[in-house]
């Protein structure tokens, strides 16, 4: 049994020695830092207009845990279990709605986290945390339109992916399509114009709302030129770009609940941002002492 | 001289930690049970363990725990090695532990054992699995209930059962430097493996409560687990207080199921294997 020293989040009244615990909601960012400390994390930051299903999205995979091992992991934890259950209430029977919604993200001037500690269910390697900024669609829009607001979500540029939502069913209405894949574009092009996005980053174009796509040949011969169009304009600027479709909340009798999220979750857990390279010169070994430096130096590397 | 532990029980309202407790207590007075720890002095206040037992000798509902109260036993056993240990066994109320996690407190008195355990009793009652039942997977065609006309409110306290014994757990962990054990037990067994004939404790947890036993899985460096289905009572009160009166030996009326060395009637099964015993 490895002992180690417990995680913080408690506080002692001193009045009564009561203890107040950590509030289990949204993380803000510097509530995170205990994260990103104490285990390896990924951060996913998930962007697109109001209703492209971002917040849909992470109560899937939540939900999905809920029900079992997900995507070949296992849940580990959780400091903003309240928070999930939360956005998640309006899709249950309990919320005695008739039709399943998602409690949707308010615009707010600080980023609040959304966590997860999972484990492959092997267990063969370690716990890795997952920390997923809920954006609003608002922020997304205003970002298309500001390179300050650009500059401003610093998070853009430390993230491990940045996954831009289109929603399928706008991509398949005529009249909206144009529309739905400019504003993807715009995002991108603002990030890395910018200087917030570039060729450390790890770039996801989530289609949403898979279950929504109409199968026809023009229709499929649109999504394909979206690619083909953003593939072509930011890949090389990029680490990495991918496209990938969800259905996190399908229709009934459409696809499987979750379709798609398993392989996203699978991708978003190995993707890692690339640290940039710098050219290294060693300095010029003088003194004794810098021959015993660099000797140590070298040891602890394993060279 | 008798080594001290601190078993703390956990669990939400009716998930039958107190009427493990006092099944528990007969265990230990009785002696007869092959294997299990047994009673080797008296502590010096028992009125609330003697007044939980002399309900359940009589097959009768012990009373609730009040909502405040974090009652405290103390048990001074032998093993079957003659070993002597003191266990202390808090038995906070689950209105308690419900509280810290929804309104994210608990009291000084509930920490302090919090601090000193080495391991956790975590009750499941089969009736009391609040799961999570999602919108989409119902067939609204079908649904016997109409929804209602206004949308319901979120509250903490709806959280599905194995979020709350997830976050128990957690908060346990943010205060706790000593737990290394922690034994699930699956209250009312008897019940469960009629309704599921063959099943083990540890399947049961895994198709009730996934996220539990996943978290439990996932953090093994957090503390080891296993798990026990128990009858503490032997059947259900009022109904079955005849059947369970007319046993001559009120041993007879247990059940524990989880552990292949254990006594199909050792109800301190869990404690010795928190002890290392098992």
């Amino acid at each position: 049994m490895v002992s180690e020293t417990p995680p913080e989040g408690s506080e002692v009244n001193e009045a009564d020695q009561s203890v107040r615990f950590h509030h289990g909601d949204y993380l803000l960012t510097e509530e995170t830092v205990e994260v990103t400390r104490a285990n390896p994390s990924r951060i996913v930051l998930v962007a697109g207009p109001v209703s492209s299903g971002k917040t849909t999205l992470f109560a899937s995979i939540y939900s999905k845990f809920q029900q079992g091992p997900f995507a070949e992991m296992l849940f580990a934890g959780s400091r903003t279990l309240l928070a999930f259950e939360r956005i998640c209430f309006p899709s249950r029977i309990e919320s005695a709605r008739a039709i399943a919604e998602t409690t949707r993200t308010t615009h707010s001037p600080r980023l609040n986290f959304l966590h997860l500690g999972l484990r492959h269910a092997s267990l063969a390697s370690q716990r890795r945390d997952l920390l997923l900024p809920d954006v609003s669609g608002e922020l997304f829009a205003e970002i298309e339109n500001s390179a300050d607001a650009c500059r401003e979500l610093a998070l853009l540029s430390r993230a491990d992916t940045v996954a831009v939502l289109i929603d399928a069913g706008r991509l398949t209405d005529v009249a909206q399509r144009q529309g739905a894949r400019s504003s993807a574009d715009s995002f991108l092009r603002r990030c890395i114009e910018s200087g917030m996005l570039g060729a450390q980053s790890n770039v996801d174009i989530v289609i949403t709302k898979w279950d929504l796509f109409v199968d026809s040949e023009d229709n499929q011969q649109f999504i394909d030129e979206t690619k083909r169009s953003l593939g072509e304009r930011y890949g090389e600027q990029v680490a990495s770009l991918g496209f990938w479709t969800v259905a996190a909340r399908p229709s009934p009798n459409t696809l499987e609940s979750g379709f798609g999220v398993d392989a996203l979750l699978q991708h978003w857990l190995e993707a890692q941002r690339t640290l940039p390279t710098f050219d290294y010169a060693p300095p010029k070994i003088e003194r004794s002492f810098d021959l015993f430096l660099d000797a140590r130096v070298e040891a602890d590397r394993g060279e | 001289m008798a080594s001290e532990r601190t078993s703390l029980m956990m669990g939400l309202t009716a998930s039958g930690k107190t009427t493990f407790l006092a099944a528990l207590w007969h265990v230990l007075r009785a002696g007869d049970v092959p294997g299990a720890l047994v009673l080797d002095r008296l502590a010096g206040d028992e009125h609330y363990v003697n007044g939980i037992y002399s309900s359940w000798l009589s097959g009768d509902q012990a009373a609730r725990t009040a909502r405040s109260a974090v009652r405290c036993v103390e048990l001074h056993v032998k093993d079957k090695q003659d070993r002597r240990i003191s266990v202390i066994m808090p038995d906070p109320s689950g209105e308690l532990l419900k509280d810290a996690v929804c309104e994210r407190y608990w009291p000084a008195e509930l920490d302090v054992y919090a601090q000193n355990a080495a391991g956790v009793l975590l009750f499941v009652h089969p009736h009391g699995v609040v799961m999570p039942h999602l919108i989409s997977a119902v067939d609204i065609d079908e649904a016997e209930d109409e929804p209602d006309d206004e949308d319901g409110v979120w509250e903490p306290a709806m959280m599905p059962t194995q979020v709350m014994l997830v976050e128990m757990l957690q908060l346990l962990r943010s205060r706790s430097r000593t737990l290394h054990r922690i034994a699930l037990i699956v209250s009312a067994w008897d019940e469960a493996r009629r309704s599921f004939p063959g099943i083990e404790p540890v399947q049961w947890l895994d198709e009730n409560v996934p996220l539990l036993t996943q978290y439990l899985r996932a953090r093994t460096e957090y503390a080891e687990w296993t798990c026990f289905g128990i009858s503490a009572q032997g059947g259900r009160i009022p109904d079955d207080k005849s059947r369970l009166l007319a046993h001559a030996n009120p041993s007879d009326r247990l059940l524990v199921v989880g552990h292949p060395h254990a006594n199909e009637h050792d109800v301190s099964a869990p404690i010795r294997w928190l002890m290392a015993d098992l």
